[in-house]
């Protein structure tokens, strides 16, 4: 071929190019009209329809997008013909605001992410599934018994079905300043450890430091009390699921909780502890505390906050101290995804079975090994007990190499955190009362007697 | 003459006049046309935003409304339920009074002050009404959060600087229920004396020089032009200023939200802050309507016992 040929025929080849591409533009919106006139139920992916759910969790922040839409991609990669979409990313407490509204004028997106201490709370808002729609018919291989049990408990209703499956979850924990621990002597918390050596340690550090360190940063908070509370064998909820905590028992267990403020080897939170979230850690990450109670969840963050803080020390992890009755009983607390009970209405015409199994692939997959894997290596607590390695592996990587012993410790007789479904209000009752007790001015009993009076609306 | 007798309505048998009234008539219909054009835009935003809202509000006072869950008709019992049993908001509605009573004061006096101050201050008086300015057009959250940090207890600029001055220990700010309101009120005044400032330093250089100059002639003293000569000729200023303070005061929210979560106890719980706890903690809508609806019938009944009594003090003639 001579060059003039080559030339004549290479704008040919350009010019039908030129053509062809022209006319891609030009159908292009007929196409797109065309494929989204496509009847429902019309099969295009390898004869499934494609479906777009959206989706809704509490973002903390550009890396919680980023985590999520990973995920969202994992579930696309998996099965081409399931799109997941954010329908909104609202911070933590909006998200809470958010729901219930949401729920109320039924515009809720197709899944929906939840906490265990919820479930009564925003039941009638979710599909409940019973096991056996769960199981592997929908995602192979996938199997319930894959997840902690206490955490998957966590989500079941009275009669045994689940609204969600839990992708994170966590028994509450002490973490300790090991550096301060070490300075002062102190032998180092450990499984067998109790709540009188707990208060002697505190009261140690306090001393030796010569106040410059509070022993222990306690939280104005209702989860943290009443995991006290448990550990102690106490029960806030009676056999029928109802609040009972305006008894001598729990005024004595407050008065308990709050001792380590009253008597100054804790500083006093500022009223609005409870709102800001997380005051008694921001002590703690700060050295200005040696101890405090917090979930494995956030264990990652305090080592990035530790590592650049100006008090640079080891963090250790411990279970609650042991109880009366010699066991370490804390709350499971944990999130999870479940499907809208708008799913259908949401997708009209569609098949509804082909739809609903959709929906189980993609909370199945959301909260599967694989994203569980990658999950666990960004710091949170897996829920599949066979990724907890992952996470210890990174917690280590990060020179917490000894969390795995006390974790396994504290899942051992650890319950799910169970809650009424009145329990916003409740949460913000008690909550609005503790500072109030600390500092002196309301009486443990008062206290409790308020947050049993004003437990709010059933939501 | 011919107007002298339209406006008397007297021209009734003059044809020229006759086609005068009527062109008159025409062009107060296109006026009332263009009038109703303008303001239709901002009435239709009323109507749908506000005044339906308010109106469901009160029909849904008279409801138990769970946000999730059934509704269903109790009349007046939301009502009777605030004023009986309900001793949270019968603190808040104290807490309101003991701020709208603490602040409105402070915040008139503080902004006026230096209003007369930034008077007679020629040197960068312009910058520093820039700055007293500020605080208002920074978000009270953010205001609140910073607020919050200067209280805090040991470590906070505040609680220091009473160390260094006093050589004592500052109060617990943000923990003691003897000290929650006052933390409120103050940063409230700080947050929001701009704005009144402002309105004050219009109404001041309104006032004519001519009537200082007398004043001075006169031989009166700084006391006595302030309080015969400025006083009431910005009234006006001063009563337009302290109506909107009293009714934002009524509606203090954020900051007892941020700085204290309206604890500890019920010590800094205002009628705003029980009105959204009850809506969206405990999601009881109803409840919440009462609340907000006792908290209209008292600003409103205060602001209409202002604009009567204002006859007596406000003066609108130079």
């Amino acid at each position: 071929m001579t060059a003039e040929l080559r030339y004549a025929s290479g704008r040919r080849a350009l010019k039908w190019r030129l053509l062809k591409g022209a006319a891609s533009i030009a159908l292009l919106p007929s196409l797109v009209a065309s494929a989204s006139a496509l009847p429902a139920g019309a099969a295009t992916t390898n004869g499934h329809t494609p479906v777009t759910l959206s989706f809704e969790i509490w973002v903390g922040g550009p890396a919680d997008i980023q985590t999520w839409d990973h995920d969202a991609a994992l579930v696309h990669s998996e099965y081409p013909w399931i799109t997941i979409k954010w329908a909104a990313q609202p911070a933590y407490s909006d998200y809470w605001v958010k729901l219930p509204v949401e729920i109320a004028s039924n515009t809720e997106p197709d899944i929906l992410a939840t906490q265990n201490l919820r479930t009564s709370s925003y039941a009638s808002g979710f599909l409940a599934l019973t096991g056996s729609q769960l199981l592997g018919e929908h995602v192979p291989g996938f199997t319930l018994s894959g997840f902690d049990q206490g955490a998957l408990n966590g989500y079941r209703l009275r009669n045994g079905d689940l609204i969600a499956l839990p992708y994170d979850f966590g028994p509450l924990l002490m973490f300790y300043n090991k550096t301060v621990f070490e300075k002062y002597h102190l032998p180092l918390p450990s499984n067998s450890w109790t709540w009188p050596q707990f208060y002697k340690d505190i009261a140690a550090i306090q001393k030796d430091s010569q106040g410059a360190i509070y022993g222990y940063a306690d939280d104005p908070f209702f989860d943290e009390f009443l995991t006290f509370a448990t550990d102690m064998g106490a029960h806030y909820l009676t056999p029928s699921g109802q609040l009972r905590i305006n008894t001598p028992q729990f005024a004595k267990l407050l008065a308990e909780y709050v001792a380590p403020v009253k008597e100054g080897l804790a500083p006093l939170p500022p009223a609005n502890a409870a709102v800001t979230g997380q005051w008694n850690r921001q002590q703690w990450e700060a050295g200005a505390a040696a101890t405090y109670i917090d979930g494995p969840w956030d264990l990652i963050n305090d080592i990035a906050a530790v590592k650049s803080g100006i008090e640079r020390f080891q963090i250790g992890v411990a279970p609650l101290p042991n109880g009366p009755n010699g066991k370490s009983s804390t709350l499971l607390s944990g999130s999870g995804f479940g499907i809208s009970k708008d799913l259908y209405k949401n997708h009209p015409g569609v098949n509804r079975a082909e739809l609903l199994s959709d929906a189980i692939k993609a909370i199945e997959v959301l909260t599967g090994p694989q994203f569980e894997q990658y999950n666990a290596a960004r710091g949170d607590f897996p829920s599949r007990t066979a990724d907890l390695p992952y996470w210890y592996r990174t917690i280590a990587s990060y020179g917490v190499t000894d969390a795995a012993a006390p974790i396994n410790y504290a899942l051992k007789d650890a319950v799910p955190y169970a809650a009424t479904n009145r329990w916003a209000g409740t949460e913000v009752a008690f909550n609005s009362q503790i500072v109030g007790v600390m500092e002196g001015s309301i009486t443990p009993q008062a206290a409790l007697n308020y947050t049993q009076d004003n437990q709010g609306a059933p939501a | 003459m011919t107007a002298l007798v339209e406006r008397a309505g007297l021209a009734g048998s003059n044809p020229g006049a006759l086609r005068g009234h009527g062109h008159r008539r025409r062009k107060e219909r296109s006026d009332a046309r263009a009038a109703l054009a303008f303001l239709l835009p901002n009435g239709i935003g009323f109507l749908v935003f506000t005044l339906v809202p308010v109106i469901a509000s009160l029909v849904i006072s008279l409801y138990s409304w769970p946000l999730i869950g059934t509704r269903h008709f109790v009349g007046i019992a939301n009502y009777r339920a605030l004023f009986t049993k309900d001793s949270t908001f019968r603190a808040a509605l104290l807490n309101t009074l003991y701020f709208v009573a603490a602040y409105t004061p402070l915040n008139i006096g503080v902004s006026l002050g230096l209003a007369l101050w930034l008077r007679g201050y020629s040197r960068g008086r312009r910058l520093l009404r820039v700055l007293f300015f500020v605080p208002v057009l920074t978000p009270l959250v953010a205001d609140s959060v910073v607020w919050s940090l200067l209280y805090t207890n040991r470590n906070g600029l505040i609680d220091e600087a009473v160390h260094a001055v006093f050589g004592v220990q500052g109060p617990n700010w943000l923990s003691s229920p003897h000290w929650v309101m006052p933390a409120i009120i103050i940063m409230s005044v700080w947050q929001g004396f701009g704005y009144n400032l402002l309105l004050f330093t219009a109404g001041i250089h309104a006032v004519p020089e001519l009537y200082y100059d007398a004043a001075r002639v006169d031989g009166a003293s700084a006391w006595h032009v302030f309080r015969n000569v400025t006083l009431p000729l910005i009234s006006p200023s001063l009563f337009f200023g302290t109506v909107l303070t009293i009714i934002s005061a009524f509606q203090v929210f954020t900051q007892a939200y941020v700085l204290t979560a309206g604890g500890p106890g019920t010590s800094s719980t205002t009628l705003v802050y029980w009105l959204f706890e009850k809506a969206f903690d405990d999601y009881a809508l109803g409840y919440a309507s009462a609340i907000a609806w006792v908290l209209f019938v008292i600003v409103i009944a205060i602001t209409l016992l202002q604009m009567r009594l204002q006859r007596r003090w406000v003066h609108y003639e130079v």
